[in-house]
């Protein structure tokens, strides 16, 4: 399948890569609480069937929506981002990783940094490292379709 | 990029100055029941408003000359649309995101003070004052 549209072929491609990226973001979340690992941060498991049900419609839903318009700011970019195909989709992702998750992870840091509560901190890790489970899987197939859809 | 980062510097403060401004003098809670959650006394917030807004205006700055022959329009228009797409991308997101977890109260004066502070001021600034 082809789309000759760049607009509507980047509209596209970022809602199939957010709604992936909600899945995958859902799994590594998942995987974590298993493994303990968000614990040590003092957030809530994610282990119930409940529970992730509930990470997986909510992620998926924004991820899909803000994926689609993420997906035509990278279609208005595309030539100005460094890179050649996949590349390109894998630095998207981690721009958007890093003015989404990792700028609130760094608003609590200074909460931290300031006010010296010390939830904060543990609340700006899990931030930033959310900013990876999902906004990587997301360059990644947002590179990989942008290109097959050509 | 020098040129960049250093008025990315300048309108990231001021941009921080009106969000402290808009979230604390009662601008908020016209938008909403829901009062700015007050966590922490006012000169605290201002450190926090203003060392985000210096730290991220530097990096907003660079991204504006990365990508400033892509973004439409010129001078201030250009400076308002790169502030809105930034806003979408920043601000928009997480209030959404706040709304889901059940903040809705929140997320609707959040994202539009942060229009004002961000999109407005922070666009405005970087637009009127940086030329190629």
């Amino acid at each position: 399948m082809k789309i000759s549209n760049p607009l509507i072929r980047g509209f596209y491609s970022g809602l199939i890569a957010g709604i992936i990226g909600g899945i995958a973001f859902t799994g590594f979340r998942t995987l974590d609480s298993m493994l303990g690992l968000w614990a040590i941060l003092g957030m809530p498991a994610v282990t119930s069937f409940d529970t992730i049900i509930s990470v997986l419609g909510y992620s998926i839903g924004h991820q899909g929506i803000y994926g689609g318009i993420f997906g035509i700011i990278y279609f208005k970019f595309y030539n100005r981002i460094p890179g050649k195909g996949i590349e390109k989709g894998i630095v998207y992702g981690l721009i958007i990783g890093a003015l989404t998750d990792i700028a609130y992870g760094t608003a609590l840091l200074l909460i931290w940094v300031y006010a010296g509560i010390g939830q904060y901190f543990n609340e700006s890790l899990g931030w930033i490292i959310s900013a990876f489970y999902q906004w990587l899987p997301y360059g990644i197939v947002l590179g990989v379709l942008y290109e097959r859809l050509k | 990029m020098k040129k960049a980062i250093m008025l990315g510097l300048v309108a990231g403060f001021f941009s921080g100055i009106v969000s402290l401004i808009v979230k604390n003098s009662g601008l908020f809670e016209l938008f909403s029941t829901a009062s700015y959650p007050p966590i922490i006394n006012i000169q605290t917030i201002a450190k926090i408003e203003i060392t985000w807004g210096i730290v991220w205006g530097i990096i907003f700055g660079m991204l504006y000359a990365f990508f400033y022959d892509y973004i439409p329009s010129e001078g201030v228009k250009k400076g308002l649309i790169f502030g809105l797409i930034i806003w979408v991308i920043v601000f928009l997101r997480f209030a959404t995101v706040a709304a889901a977890y059940g903040y809705h109260l929140f997320a609707t004066p959040f994202a539009l003070s942060t229009f004002v502070s961000l999109c407005i001021t922070y666009g405005f600034l970087i637009g009127y004052l940086y030329k190629k």
